[in-house]
């Protein structure tokens, strides 16, 4: 059995007047891989998007009730989400590549956080980051053009070597697949399924 | 560099591009403000004059008039005499220097003043009056604290015995500030004291009227043609493509358009507001297409199939149902390319409106001014008067503008709301 | 007698309106049959075909009439012996001779102007006459017509609303008419000046000082003079003065245009955004004479006190003055069309950035402005063509000296305020120093052109990309 990595404990959010979710508790393990599935509307999206508190872009929505991160309250004011979501990672329902290169879309979260100094070492984090996302082979011969040309699977693949790059504790994905055809499908399943393994 | 040390960098960059972004609002804001405190402190003044009592003897032989004389008599007889005579008594002038810089305290319109009050009242002749001789623009300005005393003397336009006449006038109470009548019911002159914007009020009221006569049935039936009927075809692209680049051509070719055409091949009159009035509708005429396209757009296509449904032909559905809906938003939009009409300079000083023009106009086929030029003509002018008056001619223009978009703002928030 | 024939075509055209309507009427009940449209609209047919022909044809009239008189009029007087060697005696004698035709010339009359204006008269006298009666005569033709047709229970409303269509097309085709307009009146001076001044020296010359420009005639210039003229129409300070007071004002409008247009987009909360947005375009909506006179009487003075205090000579119309104000103008185009273009950046991208955990500002800059850049040029572009475009501040505040400078404490000139300056007061027609105004115009008019069009595409570019 694994450790509790996070932990919500009557978890409420309103949209305005309308509360999506209701009382949410529920603990989730390290090193695993939880799936939540729901209706269409049941509060799936609000509730992971709580975890990395990108709930806070949205105006009308408010938080009640606390998550913890490794014992750690994130609903706290002064928690700093910045660095809460270079750890907390989040992948889309639809594909939000940036108009950018394929490289700039994966060297951006490094760069903004630090994390590869000179042109060398972003360029490893580039190249590990398409591996394990399973599009190096793809793309390696062009890393230069647009992220938005790829197909609709590649490009979901790519947003998130763009999540895996900067080393996320957690991974949220939100339906990930779902704009996406059977082939891609199973592709983005199996490398889930390796994403849990502990890197070495 | 730490990881802390970071995240506060980062932090810190947050805030600065932030704070760019709230300074930029803040200083268009002061700018505004600044601008509107400059024009209004330099002309609320404008808006009275200073003037002085004097006592005027309308004495017979002098003016050789009888009692009952007829009013083609009085306007012939000459006022002069009694007009020196009246200014003289103000104050004991020593010689002929004296004499001249004592009158050089009154408008050089003393005598038509005199002459009106007595055209008023015709009994008054044998008799004496006292009457509030408007001041020459110089005492006025002197007056309203506009004019520096302490001056050298060889460098002020006012002598110092001009300014010992005046603080014994102060003294007095002899010299008065009242409303000024003749700011808005004069033409323009070389005074400014008795300079007025009410021949630019009427040249800019008939170049607006005939602007949106000539503009807004135009762009009405272009934007109903536009958005309702055109097919889609290279003609109709063709019209859209010059639309939008009609509407940011630079005022001035307007002028130039119509130099060359309205003055030069159909020899409409010179510096009328007739031309003017045309100018500023081909000019304004895009504006208004672009607003009222889109108010025929918002309205819902459910609306036109609900008549179309009924048997109305395309045209009923559009004139009965669609038109009468996007009008507000029609109406709106022509208030606010009036609005830029109405501030419109540079077209209106190549058709000649630059021309100094003293009478009213009463046609629109009359020579005239408009507001906006007027302004730019008073200006050009050295006279401290004419700054104070400028100033107060911007004002009233920028008065019209404020009302007429709050007009459209208020037509446009009754229109939006029939849609939610 | 305009307004004569208007009123009584009015007046036939509301009885025909009522004639039509019961005639119509009277046609269905008599013959009982069912009618091909209501009875108005016979009465609208026949409106329609009263009013709109005739109209059409007193308006094309008024138009020429004048012009071809005064023709006719010019060439009896050159045949009675009446001397004029250009263009404005030719005007002067036609004023007088109308002058005298109306009664009011009080000159000498002498006898080439007695005949002339007698045979203005004359012909006054029959164009008036004739116009009358074509008038009818149009007005009964097309009423006959339209008669005939309703008799016949022709589907009325279909002819009104063709007839009506085409007036809505007609008034949409003045669109191009006033850009045909504006390309006729600018090249057919433009071309006589390029007649005379060579357009290399005109494109390519250093000087401008079109005042040297003293030849009334351009049809008969000396060598001399031709030389004189060669170099006095130099655009090359104008563009110069232009672009720098321009570059100037963009110094001043894109940074603070962009950010409050950011601020505006992504920071203000609603509040501040429906107070603030109104407030920037307050500047757009303030008449530019009433910039140019803030510029000239009080920044100016200020900037040259400020100038002598610091020891520097500061002209007080500088293009600092009129660049800095123009600048202030142009804000609210950058920053609303940049707000504008900023909101249509999907969220989905800005989630993107936000999701690793980038700043708002760190999204700004390297996500939603780099998406948005097509769109933010665009707008960039059409201030900038603006800005060349602005007349009133240029020609109030800036200078009217051509001079070549890059220092923006000295006074320069603007294409704009050129096209014032020589257009102002009185204008001697086929004068290269008047025709340089049109081709200053006609460059102004193709140099805008283009910065539009570039930036009209650049716009529509962009918002096809993430419609
Ligand atoms: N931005 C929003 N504004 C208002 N209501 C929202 C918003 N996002 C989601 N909701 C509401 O919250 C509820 C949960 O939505 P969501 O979390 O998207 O469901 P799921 O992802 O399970 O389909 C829904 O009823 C939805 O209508
Ligand atoms: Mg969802």
């Amino acid at each position: 059995m694994n450790n509790v990595k996070i932990k919500s404990k009557n978890l409420n959010v309103y949209y305005g007047e309308k509360q999506a979710l209701f009382n949410v508790n529920l603990d989730l393990n390290e090193k695993e891989v939880t799936a939540l599935i729901g209706p269409s509307g049941c509060g799936k999206s609000t509730f992971i998007r709580c975890i990395n508190r990108m709930n806070d872009v949205i105006d009308i929505c408010k938080v009640s009730g606390n998550i913890e991160i490794d014992g750690v309250e994130i609903n706290d004011k002064n928690l700093d989400v910045v660095s809460l979501r270079e750890r907390v990672g989040m992948v889309f329902q639809k594909p939000n590549p940036f108009p950018k290169s394929i490289y700039d879309n994966i060297s951006y979260g490094p760069k903004i956080h630090g994390k590869g100094e000179t042109k060398s070492e972003l360029d490893e984090i580039v190249e590990n980051s398409l591996k394990k996302a399973a599009l190096w082979e793809e793309v390696k011969d062009r890393l230069d053009e647009p992220g938005t040309g790829l197909s609709g699977g590649q490009q979901q693949r790519l947003c998130i070597a763009r999540a895996i790059s900067v080393n996320p504790e957690v991974i949220l994905m939100d339906e990930p697949c779902s704009a996406l055809d059977p082939i891609a499908t199973a592709k983005i399943e199996e490398l889930i399924d390796e994403l849990k393994k502990p890197t070495l | 560099m730490t990881k802390e040390q970071r995240l506060k960098k980062r932090h810190n960059a947050e805030k600065r591009f932030r704070f760019y972004g709230l300074a930029s609002i803040f200083f268009a804001l002061l700018f505004v403000l600044i601008l509107v405190h400059n024009i209004f402190s330099k002309g609320s003044s404008a808006f009275m004059k200073t003037a002085i009592n004097v006592e005027v003897f309308y004495d017979k032989d002098l003016l050789e008039l009888e009692l009952g004389a007829s009013e083609e008599e009085i306007l012939e007889a000459d006022f002069f005499d009694i007009t020196i005579e009246s200014l003289l008594k103000v104050y004991p002038a020593k010689n002929m220097d004296e004499e001249d810089a004592l009158i050089e305290l009154f408008t050089t319109d003393a005598e038509i003043e005199i002459k009106k009050a007595f055209l008023n009242n015709k009994n008054l002749i044998g008799k004496k009056i006292n009457l509030e001789i408007t001041a020459s623009d110089d005492i006025d300005q002197l007056h309203k604290g506009n004019y520096p005393r302490d001056l050298p003397e060889d460098r002020r336009r006012i002598s110092n015995f001009q300014l010992e006449i005046y603080d014994v006038l102060v003294e007095n109470k002899t010299i008065t500030k009242n409303f000024n009548n003749y700011f808005f019911k004069n033409g323009d002159s070389r005074d400014p004291e008795i300079a007025g914007i009410g021949g630019a009020l009427v040249g800019s009221f008939y170049s607006i009227l005939i602007c949106l006569l000539l503009a807004f049935p135009v762009a009405v039936l272009a934007s109903i043609y536009l958005e309702e009927f055109a097919p889609k075809n290279k003609i109709t692209d063709f019209i859209e493509i010059n639309i939008n680049n009609l509407a940011a051509v630079p005022s001035i070719v307007y002028g130039l358009l119509a130099l060359q055409i309205l003055l030069a091949t159909i020899q409409l009159p010179r510096s009328t507001p007739l031309v003017a009035g045309i100018t500023l509708a081909l000019m304004t005429l895009p504006r208004i297409i672009i607003p009222c396209r889109a108010s025929l757009k918002a309205v819902p296509p459910s609306i036109r199939e609900g008549a179309l449904a009924v048997g109305a032909s395309k045209f009923q559905s559009v004139f009965h149902h669609v038109v009468p809906l996007a009008l507000p938003g029609t109406l709106s939009g022509t208030i606010i390319g009036l609005a830029q009409a109405l501030g419109e300079t540079a077209p209106l000083i190549l058709i000649g409106m630059v021309a100094f023009v003293v009478d009213i106009p009463s046609t629109p086929i009359d020579p005239s001014s408009s507001l906006p030029v007027q302004v730019y003509l008073w200006s050009e002018s050295a006279e401290r008067g004419f700054v104070e008056k400028t100033s107060a001619t911007i004002m009233m223009l920028l008065s019209f503008l404020i009302v007429m978009n709050f007009l459209a703002v208020y037509l446009r928030q009754k229109f939006e709301k029939r849609w939610n | 007698m305009n307004f004569v024939l208007i009123f009584l075509i009015t007046i036939f055209s509301l009885s025909l309106f009522f004639y039509g309507r019961s005639k119509t009427k009277s046609i269905a009940i008599e013959k009982n049959i069912k009618l091909n449209a209501l009875p108005k609209f016979y009465g609208y047919y026949l409106v329609l075909w009263c009013s709109i022909p005739s109209l059409v044809f007193l308006l094309i009239w008024s138009l020429f009439e004048p012009v071809i008189i005064k023709s006719i009029i010019i060439e009896t007087a050159a045949n009675q012996g009446a001397i004029f060697n250009d263009k404005n005696e030719a005007n002067l004698i036609y004023e007088k001779i109308k002058a005298i035709h109306l009664g009011t010339y009080f000159g000498d009359i002498d006898s080439i102007l007695r005949e002339s204006a007698l045979a203005y008269a004359k012909f006054i006298n029959l164009f008036t006459n004739s116009k009358v009666v074509l008038i009818f005569a149009i007005v009964i033709v097309s009423v006959i017509y339209s008669l005939k047709k309703i008799n016949k229970n022709n589907k009325a409303r279909d002819d009104v609303e063709i007839i009506l269509k085409g007036l809505l097309f007609v008034s949409s085709l003045i669109a191009i008419l006033t850009t045909l307009g504006i390309i006729f009146s600018l090249l057919f001076e433009s071309i006589k000046f390029f007649s005379v001044i060579n357009i290399f020296d005109y494109l390519f010359g250093t000087n401008w000082s079109p005042q040297r420009a003293f030849v009334r005639d351009a049809s008969s210039i000396t060598a001399a003079e031709f030389e004189e003229l060669k170099d006095a129409f130099g655009f090359i300070p104008l563009i110069a003065g232009t672009t720098f007071i321009a570059f100037i004002a963009m110094l001043v409008a894109v940074p603070i245009g962009l950010f409050s247009g950011i601020y505006m987009a992504e920071y203000a909360s609603l509040k501040i955004r429906r107070i603030s947005k109104p407030i920037i375009e307050i500047l757009a909506g303030i008449p530019t004479v009433v910039y140019g006179f803030f510029a000239a009487l009080t920044v100016g003075p200020f900037f040259r006190q400020i100038g002598e205090n610091f020891g520097l000579t500061v002209s007080s119309e500088s293009a600092l003055a009129a660049g800095l104000i123009m600048g202030i103008m142009i804000i609210p185009y950058v920053s609303s069309l940049s707000d504008d273009v900023i909101n249509s950046v999907p969220q989905s991208l800005r989630d993107g950035s936000y999701a690793i955990g980038a700043t708002k500002s760190e999204t700004i800059k390297k996500v939603v402005i780099p998406a948005a850049l097509p769109g933010i040029i665009g707008s960039i572009l059409l201030a900038v063509s603006r800005a060349i475009g602005e007349t009133m501040i240029v020609v109030m505040a800036a200078g009217l000296a051509a001079n070549l400078t890059i220092n923006p404490l000295e006074s320069t000139t603007t294409i704009t305020t050129q096209i014032v300056m020589i257009l102002v007061g009185d204008q001697e027609f086929d004068s290269p120093k008047t025709q340089s105004a049109f081709a200053l115009g006609l460059t102004l008019f193709i140099a805008t052109l283009i910065l539009n069009y570039i930036a009209q595409r650049a716009v529509k570019k962009y918002r096809e990309k993430y419609d």
